[in-house]
């Protein structure tokens, strides 16, 4: 017995030492969580991104927000005629927008799983313009432009197409039923032509 | 004046004679001392009780409230028929789903829309879950009055699986804003199932087993609480209480059970009631329901039909009115919605169990010790939030 006593004293010492030791050299309890890139689950509602190129402009989105947080601001072109912003601050993260963007199958407007939103010396007017803007808004603008373009240059052949086949069936009929009378047409051919030059 | 008052967190002032010159104060005026029980003691909440007291006992009882008005009655009349949630749900954050399933039923009533039923049975998930979540909370506040914090503790960790189910769902984990007219909004998939069940065996196996050893029959607690503010089946019904208080004096009233909606009339479950009607009564009320809720959401799990989960709310509903009861974690809450035709609600009213329960007090507070005033005032089981609106 007094052998076994005598024992237990060295060992119950040996093993607090392993575990003393087991701890220092364990892993932290706590970490720095935020560059760490941790993802949250399925429908986390975080972050807003708004895709500029999907967005068609129609405001749904700022109808559905309870607290009128988001503002359409004018973009300049015809399509989209406005894209969303979101003040931050005010935004309470219920997803209705997400819900009543019409876009298929990828909606415009998103809450992502980001949920980081640090601000460093936060003050009234920091917090107020905390704002989450489209994040391709000139791409999609160029592309819009673009796109412009490349749609009044097609309008404007195919006026043209239009013009000079009215020229060539008035040019005919003049030469078919009165040779004589061919100077009308041509004026009226003229005067159309100056002013498509005007436009 | 002892210290004891003083040291026990009480603020008190000696009342001037103009203010306690009612009628039904008599000659009793000259002894009386108001005490403002709240708005900064810890089991008060955000209100003030005004307890006028002779000596150690209570003489009247008067609450003001009014601490957290939001207007969210007005609000609802700015709002679409759909984003008109994020107020309704607001009225308690604790069980937030029993708010909007009475407002989407009501709307839906209006409008004539059909619900899914899968989107039923996910509705009751939900309720559910929020109710255990604030009977939990009930159950932890009501010991916490007494001065034990452990078991609050206990039912935090209980709560916070369920919680993780909430967000798995919807995203977030209070405020969660999912359940809106037409449907729920959100498809429940295998993992929120998943988590939910494993919630609900973290409660059977683990919460419920370890918490009814220690605080149920609980001797000191049975000494505490046994006998006081007791409200026989009579005065139950004359002053109006709900919820669990009414339950506990022995009269079974419930809409999940009177008036099925959602899936609940397709479920098996019994109302709990207690004769006594007194403290521990309602405790034990709330502790009971626990168990069937987790019954409930295990039935419902099962029986999850497949098929859609949101049918389309039209934008402009068609004038008419409903008035919808739901069993909420506190009571019975009524919705009152007009529509005059818009695409938002023309006038809400919310009825309010916490209310109903608090305009009670006052009578069953009467002549009880001083002590005893936290003791009746948490187990009636009030929300602040639902109080004021």
């Amino acid at each position: 017995m007094e052998a076994k006593e005598a024992l237990k004293i060295p060992i119950e010492a040996t093993k607090k030492v392993v575990r003393v030791t087991k701890a220092l050299f364990a892993p932290k309890a706590t970490e720095i969580w935020w560059d760490k890139g941790i993802r949250r689950e399925l429908h986390y509602r975080g972050k807003h991104i708004i895709n500029a190129e999907l967005c068609i402009g129609c405001s749904m989105c700022a109808r559905a927000c309870p607290v009128n947080c988001i503002d359409m601001v004018p973009t300049g072109v015809k399509k989209p005629r406005a894209v969303p912003k979101v003040r931050a601050n005010e935004c309470i993260f219920c997803g209705l927008c997400e819900d009543a963007c019409p876009t298929k199958p990828e909606k415009a407007i998103k809450l992502t799983d980001h949920y980081s939103m640090i601000l460093e010396d936060v003050t009234w007017d920091k917090l107020t313009e905390y704002i989450f803007e489209p994040e391709n808004l000139e791409e999609a603008l160029e592309k819009a432009k673009k796109m412009e373009e490349l749609l009044e240059k097609k309008k404007q052949e195919a006026l043209k197409k239009k013009q000079q086949a009215q020229q060539a069936k008035a040019k005919a009929e003049a030469g078919k039923e009165k040779p004589s009378a061919e100077k009308k047409p041509q004026q009226e051919g003229k005067l159309q032509k100056e002013t498509k030059g005007e436009e | 004046m002892g210290n004891s008052i003083a040291t026990a967190g009480y603020t008190f002032v000696v009342e001037e004679s103009k203010e306690i010159s009612g009628e039904d104060l008599g000659l009793l005026q000259e002894k009386l001392l108001q005490l403002n029980w709240g708005v900064q003691h810890p089991a008060s909440g955000p209100m003030r009780l005004k307890v006028w007291v002779d000596g150690d006992e209570v003489v009247k009882v008067d609450p003001d409230i009014g601490y957290v008005l939001r207007l969210l009655e007005k609000l609802v009349e700015y709002r679409t028929w759909i984003n008109a949630i994020v107020n309704v749900e607001r009225a308690c954050f604790i069980d937030n789903f029993g708010t909007m399933t009475g407002y989407s039923i009501a709307a839906e009533k209006i409008a004539g829309v059909e619900v899914p039923k899968k989107a039923d049975y996910v509705r009751t998930i939900l309720c559910e879950g929020g109710r255990i979540v604030s009977h939990l909370i009930g159950l932890g506040s009501f010991v916490g009055v007494m001065g034990v914090h452990t078991p609050m503790q206990w039912a935090l960790i209980a709560r916070e699986k369920f919680l993780d189910a909430f967000e798995v769902y919807s995203g977030q984990r209070i405020a969660t804003a999912s359940i809106i007219p037409g449907g729920v909004r959100y498809e429940p998939t295998g993992k929120f199932i998943e988590k939910m069940i494993t919630a609900v065996d973290f409660l059977e196996k683990e919460f419920i087993p370890r918490y009814g050893e220690v605080f149920i029959d609980n001797p000191t607690l049975k000494v505490r609480s046994e006998g006081i503010g007791v409200v026989p089946k009579e005065k139950a019904v004359e002053l109006g209480l709900a919820g669990p208080a009414l339950r506990a004096s022995g009269i079974p009233s419930d809409i999940r059970k009177d008036y099925p909606y959602a899936a609940y009339g397709e479920l098996d479950f019994k109302v709990v009631t207690k004769e006594e009607g007194d403290c521990y009564a309602r405790y034990l009320v709330i502790w009971e329901e626990l168990i069937e809720s987790a019954k409930i959401i295990r039935q419902a799990i099962e029986g999850l039909p497949e098929g859609e989960w949101r049918t389309k709310f039209p934008i402009k509903v068609p004038p008419g009115e409903a008035y919808v009861n739901v069993e909420w974690a506190r009571g019975c809450f009524g919705f009152h919605l007009i529509s005059d035709g818009g695409t938002g609600p023309y006038r809400l009213k919310m009825r309010a169990p916490s209310f109903a329960n608090l305009w009670a007090m006052p009578e069953i507070m009467k002549n009880v010790k001083l002590a005893d005033v936290p003791v009746i005032f948490a187990s009636l089981y009030m929300c602040h939030g639902d109080i004021d609106r």
